[in-house]
């Protein structure tokens, strides 16, 4: 990812963008901010908020047609909120004598002709700036039209007050002045303007009739340093805003910069932040006289109303946006600079590993940023510049490297047959879940397609790829390809959502088809139950995108007599259970906070196509079914008996039963003789059995270490309790076993495991 | 030199194959890139090394997650 690419991305992402209250205001007060200040009592804060963008809160309080209020979301399902009385609320509690800070006074000069609320606006911004500033007023007060408002509305007091104001910050007014008789002349040499022998740099003319082309953007006229306004204007808040671009335009045309740079955001525009009203209530402005000054509390609750925009969809379902406390725009700079240090720790590894890269956030994005390839491919420049931390996805690529071994992997035509016209493809995790239901599946396919569907095991590669082992990937990838191939090029059955989805992104050669539309378009006799039994469903990350797969799986549990709730995201939108992108393997606690928050959607039982869904829900004590648990056993449908959730050492044995049951149910074949070390008979309690698992230890390492210390009789002996301790590093991490010699076999006290490599003596 | 194991965490163990005590003795650890001398328990006589349980999991976990980073 280069700059270039960042920034594009980065733009995809509006969380950052004002909400529609802000852009509306063409002063862009933060109201949002300001009425969440006032919620929370702070009205200090909230003033400071409203005075940071406002010239003169006195007067805009009282007569500002707030904008805000009309763009305002609410307004679009009830009242917008009263902005205007909140700011005029703020106003009567402030301190009316306070005076903004300024600059030190520059020998720079500058004049104004007219008083009105654009040239008060203006003044005050370059006086602030630090330039003499002087107003010579035709008449005998300051104020122009500003003095039309009656009484009710706009005080004269408020004005004389706002104008003295302004004399105490330094602001020089000249009345009775009138501006026809006034001689404006323009020196030849320094281009500057004399006004009654004072000599100025640039001068603003309000409502001045002959001024017929001003910039709408810099407010100047086509006479270079002469820039001006309309007095009499259609809503005054604009009037502020353009005296407001006007004193930007004196300000660099003084300094001798652009005056159109990056001007775009001045003004009152069209935000591009999106916010979702699907959860909000509609509801009314609790203010019933917008002329008069709300008491606290009332302006307490009309602030309390606002919402507070922001868009945030991609943290409705994603634990990980929520976990790192912000969005994919600050994401996004921190995946490229971390991926751009060159000494210094990476702070930000984890964060990078620990994404499911499932697409959600893509999904529900309002600009569809496609942030898991970012992921992806910025974990695929981890590995290649040797910066991927090792232990990330160890594990996971161990099991996959299980799955493509002789203990697994399987490609097989129906006995007598070279090649087949389809083969079953149940991928890894599920003959890792539920083995007997692969056999069934097998059995029933050999039943539909007579006899002709072959059977191929192994990993799609998806684990590499995830893992930013593109490397691993393409080999697995060209391996499955070879044993299609081999088969003849049959139509792939495919029993996983996450294979079916990586077929379709890497596998464009393939001829697939998910198993779900294949046992909907069975002959199944509806089923019905004495009670309606509802499960919430959930759609695994792997079937995004594929209506027809969902909506197979929705009739498939009709046909089952399964009523379906659905959960808030579904379907194209549904959570990933942190599988995805291995997040589970480098994230663990990220891992069960997700998988729990989206357990807790629903009070019913789980339905879902994905066998490790299933087991990440009960692994969590959310108890949850295989779509295939209840095809092949109805009753749970009923007795809601949990299904067994296999640990990480039975995964790798359920895999090989699947083999072995079926090379020698359809080929009358044996499976070839295992490793040695794995006739080691171990006993193991339950308790240590579950610490063997937090601790990613499998059964096979712990055979590896004792099979390893019967061979050199290294260990060492525990004086107290007789235990001994033996360690052996089979491959990138060494293991600890605490055992005794037991029967025939060991019985195993504990385990733990170190990547750090000890140099022994011996 | 770092020293991660007090003698109460090793004293009751002993090597099985040389029948022998444990002792604090200079051992290089290593990871990634990264590799430093540590004082460990090893056999007095044959050198095998032992690493305990708390070790591994606190502080051994620790150091490599901050090495993996680098």
């Amino acid at each position: 990812m280069d700059q270039q690419k960042l920034r594009m991305l980065e733009s995809y992402c509006i969380q950052e963008e004002a909400p529609a209250c802000t852009a509306a205001c063409p002063l862009h007060v933060d109201a949002r901010l300001m009425l969440r200040q006032l919620k929370e009592n702070d009205v200090e804060g909230a003033l400071k908020t409203y005075r940071k963008s406002v010239p003169l809160p006195s007067i805009l309080s009282r007569i500002c047609e707030a904008p805000c209020q009309k763009k305002c979301r609410l307004a679009e399902i009830g009242d917008g909120i009263d902005v205007r009385s909140m700011e005029l609320f703020l106003d009567s509690q402030s301190d009316r004598s306070f005076l903004p800070t300024r600059l030190p006074l520059k020998n720079k000069k500058v004049a104004f002709l007219g008083s009105g609320l654009d040239v008060l606006t203006a003044a005050y911004d370059l006086r602030r700036k630090g330039y003499i500033t002087q107003i010579y007023e035709p008449a005998s007060s300051a104020g122009g039209f500003l003095r039309n408002f009656s009484e009710t509305v706009l005080p004269f007091q408020i004005i004389d007050d706002t104008v003295s104001l302004l004399e105490k910050m330094g602001i020089e007014f000249h009345f009775s002045q009138p501006i026809g008789e006034l001689l404006i002349q323009r020196k030849s040499d320094s281009g500057r303007f004399v006004i009654k022998e004072d000599e100025f740099i640039c001068v603003y003319i309000s409502d001045n009739q002959e001024i017929r082309t001003i910039d709408p953007i810099t407010r100047m006229t086509e006479g270079n340093g002469i820039f001006g306004g309309s007095a009499g204007p259609e809503f005054w808040i604009e009037q502020a805003a353009d005296g407001r671009r006007a004193a930007i335009s004196m300000d660099r045309f003084i300094q001798n910069v652009s005056m159109t740079a990056s001007r775009s955001d001045e003004g009152s525009y069209e935000t591009r932040l999106f916010t979702s009203l699907a959860s909000v209530s509609p509801s009314h402005s609790l203010i019933q006289n917008s002329q008069v000054t709300p008491d606290e509390e009332t302006a307490r609750k009309e602030a309390a109303r606002c919402i507070q925009c922001t868009c945030m969809e991609c943290a409705k379902g994603c634990e990980f946006i929520r976990h790192y406390e912000a969005y994919p725009r600050v994401y996004l700079r921190q995946v490229y600079n971390n991926i751009s240090i060159c000494t210094g720790l990476r702070q930000k590894n984890n964060m990078i590993n620990s994404c499911s890269v499932c697409g959600q956030c893509e999904s529900v994005c309002p600009n569809h940023l496609n942030f898991q390839d970012v992921i992806r491919e910025t974990r695929q420049t981890m590995v290649e510049t040797k910066k991927m931390p090792p232990s990330a996805f160890d594990f996971a690529l161990r099991d996959m490297s299980f799955s493509n071994s002789d203990a697994f992997a399987l490609a097989k035509s129906p006995e007598g047959q070279k090649v087949c016209s389809y083969v079953f493809f149940p991928g890894c995790q599920l003959p890792a879940s539920n083995p007997s239901a692969v056999e069934k599946v097998y059995d029933l396919l050999q039943e539909k397609f007579s006899e002709s569907t072959g059977l191929l095991l192994r990993c799609c590669g998806i684990i590499a790829d995830w893992a930013g082992e593109n490397g691993k990937f393409q080999q697995a990838r060209n391996e499955l390809l070879q044993e299609v191939k081999f088969l003849g090029n049959p139509e792939l059955i495919v029993g996983c959502p996450g294979c079916m989805q990586t077929f379709r992104n890497f596998y464009p050669e393939l001829k697939i088809r998910s198993l779900w539309t294949i046992l909907d378009q069975m002959d199944i006799s509806p089923k019905q139950h004495e009670r309606v039994q509802t499960f919430a469903i959930h759609d695994p990350c792997g079937a995004r995108y594929q209506t027809e797969d969902q909506d197979a799986v929705r009739s498939l549990a009709g046909k089952l007599g399964i009523q379906v709730e659905e959960l808030p995201l579904n379907r194209d939108n549904t959570s990933c259970c942190t599988y995805g992108g291995n997040a589970w393997n480098a994230n663990r606690s990220l891992s069960d906070a997700a998988v729990d928050a989206l357990a807790a959607e629903n009070c019913h039982d789980y339905l879902t196509y994905c066998a490790m869904c299933r087991d990440f829900f009960l692994k969590r004590g959310k108890n949850a079914y295989h779509l295939l648990d209840l095809f092949f056993e109805p009753d749970r449908i009923i007795n809601a008996k949990p299904m067994p959730r296999p640990d990480y050492s039975m995964r790798h044995e359920n895999r090989s039963r699947v083999k072995k049951h079926l090379l020698k149910k359809y080929w009358r074949e044996e499976m070839n003789a295992s490793e040695p070390y794995e006739k080691i008979r171990l006993f193991i309690s339950e308790e240590v059995r579950e610490l063997l698992e937090e601790r990613m230890i499998l059964l096979e390492d712990i055979q590896q270490v004792i099979d390893q210390t019967l061979e050199t009789g290294n260990r060492m002996i525990n004086t107290q309790t007789g235990h001994y301790l033996a360690h052996a590093t089979p491959g990138h991490v060494t293991y600890w076993i605490e055992y005794l010699p037991k029967e025939d076999g060991f019985q195993i006290f504990s385990a733990y495991s170190h990547r750090m490599f000890i140099e022994e003596a011996n | 030199m770092a020293q991660y194991v007090n003698n109460d965490e090793f004293s009751h163990w002993r090597c099985d194959k040389c029948n022998c005590e444990l002792e604090l003795k200079k051992v290089v650890v290593s990871y990634l890139e990264g590799s430093f001398p540590v004082d460990l328990p090893v056999c007095k006589n044959c050198g095998q090394v032992f690493i305990p349980e708390s070790l591994a999991i606190h502080k051994m976990l620790e150091i490599e997650q901050q090495m993996e980073d680098k």
